[in-house]
């Protein structure tokens, strides 16, 4: 219904999807991360995750979150092989995503607002390194590292720079990549080490 | 050893070692403990990243596409059916009001909107030129309530999001406020706000806004003349070329009315082909 109002009162949504004229190209679009793919599941996905995020009484923030979660996770399945084309919509699998995180989202803030939660049944979260608390989680992590190791995991892993294309830009204060890749590989234990420690804390 | 194996722990999981490298990295791995477990943190902490870089992406492609959009086009249908509800409401009371007390102006010239005086219709009719037969009163009417019925407004979606455009937590800027005037169908202070041509004339979604906000308020000759200059506009050129025609009707310059009519139905992919069709038959039953 939100999609037929969308095609009806707002045609400029759908126009990201002009490119991908079928569910495969649209898959192949996803897996290369390509923005007008990303807007166009969007557009497909947003009216019915906003339908199931006010069935489960979620806040509109809460809900533009629960987009964002939906669609990251579809992406990073798809660079993980774990979500292949099969023939359907992405967007199908997206909304069943979505349909899981609103439940367990519910069944969260009920923990905290009853202590009757013994009859809602447990359901495993999907993989959710792409959700809101979790690249929170993350950013508190790298905070805590010093700038320059920051920098340089940023430009690596959040940037996708090349190491050759760093030095020759003189972006760090390396001259060789050897250099660049011995001091990043010490950073990214370091912050190892922090996501331990985080997680033995929260234990 | 083992910290050399610990140092190459990065470039083994981005799968940049090879050859010898490479199998004496995965024969200690599985002699290590200590190595997989540091592996299998490195995996980890690696995909974290990744989720995070892909989520920043995600915001960055979708974040034109608020929640705030995503909630209005669930409601979307009510503003709808609200806005028309009220623009018929308006449109009865309006019609009222001009039968008991018979409207005699021809627009002209554009009006000089004073500052604080937003003009109304009704404010309008007390400019009148000399008073005119009431037959032709009553024909005038008749033209302006044809040009409202075929008149092209911005969606709600357009004008919700551009009194949105610099986001909630910044002051609104005076466009954005007659923005959200035009979105709230106060169209004499959307207008009003809008008075300044500097303001419209690098903007085109500001003087789209306008000339509808003028064209609402009975202002056709000034509306005409903003739909004009979008003439251009890559965005609103159909809608403002078909509205400029409503004015044209509006003011009673029919001629001009039917030139651009006509031009209209020879254009087979114009998209108000379908309405200047449908006007052109009301028309001739006239």
């Amino acid at each position: 219904m939100a999609r037929i109002l969308d095609l009806f009162l707002d045609r400029k949504t759908n126009r990201n999807c002009d490119k991908y004229p079928n569910d495969g190209s649209l898959f192949a679009g996803l897996r290369q991360e390509e923005a007008d793919a990303i807007r166009c599941l969007s557009a497909r996905v947003s009216g019915s995750i906003f339908n199931i995020g006010k069935s489960h009484q979620l806040a509109d923030d809460d809900i533009e979150e629960l987009i964002c979660d939906c669609i990251t996770i579809c992406i990073q399945k798809i660079r993980e092989e774990t979500y292949t084309f099969k023939g359907y919509n992405p967007a199908t699998f997206v909304i069943e995503i979505a349909k899981n995180r609103a439940r367990n989202f519910r069944r969260n803030t009920l923990k905290h607002e009853t202590l009757g939660v013994e009859f809602i049944e447990e359901e495993a979260d999907e993989a959710d390194f792409g959700s809101l608390p979790e690249t929170e989680l993350l950013e508190k992590m790298l905070a805590k590292l010093e700038p320059n190791c920051q920098n340089l995991i940023r430009l690596k892993y959040l940037e996708e720079r090349r190491d050759k294309a760093v030095i020759e830009e003189k972006l760090t204060q390396y001259t060789t990549v050897d250099a660049l890749k011995n001091q990043r590989s010490k950073c990214l234990k370091k912050l190892v080490e922090i996501g331990a420690a985080t997680a033995r804390s929260n234990q | 050893m083992e910290n050399f194996y610990h140092h190459k722990i990065e470039d083994y999981l981005l799968g940049e070692l090879e050859g010898n490298e490479l199998i004496a990295f995965e024969n200690a791995l599985q002699s290590d403990p200590s190595l997989a477990k540091s592996v299998a943190q490195h995996r980890e902490m690696m995909q974290r990243l990744d989720a995070l870089r892909i989520r920043n992406k995600v915001k960055s492609a979708t974040a034109p596409q608020s929640t705030k959009s995503v909630a209005r086009s669930s409601n979307r249908m009510l503003w709808a059916i609200a806005a028309s509800l009220t623009l018929l409401v308006a449109a009865i009371w309006w019609i009222n009001q001009t039968e008991q007390t018979p409207p005699a102006i021809i627009e002209t010239q554009p009006p000089i909107v004073q500052p604080d005086a937003p003009q109304t219709p009704s404010e309008e009719i007390k400019r009148t030129l000399p008073p005119q037969p009431k037959e032709k009163a009553k024909e005038k009417q008749q033209w302006v309530a044809l040009a409202r019925e075929y008149q092209e407004n911005p969606t709600q979606t357009l004008v919700r999001d551009a009194a949105q455009a610099e986001g909630d937590r910044s002051p609104q800027t005076r466009s954005q406020k007659a923005f959200e005037a035009f979105y709230n169908q106060n169209f004499s202070l959307a207008s009003e706000l809008l008075k300044d041509d500097k303001m419209v004339q690098e903007d085109e979604v500001a003087r789209y806004i306008r000339a509808n906000a003028r064209f609402n308020i009975g202002q056709f000759a000034s509306a005409a003349h903003d739909f004009d200059a979008l003439e251009g506009s890559f965005q609103f050129k159909h809608e403002a070329r078909w509205n400029f025609l409503l004015c044209q009707i509006a003011l009673g310059n029919m001629k001009t009315t039917k030139a651009l009519l006509a031009e209209m139905v020879a254009e087979e992919d114009f998209p108000f082909r379908a309405k200047a069709l449908e006007l052109n038959e009301k028309l001739d039953g006239f």
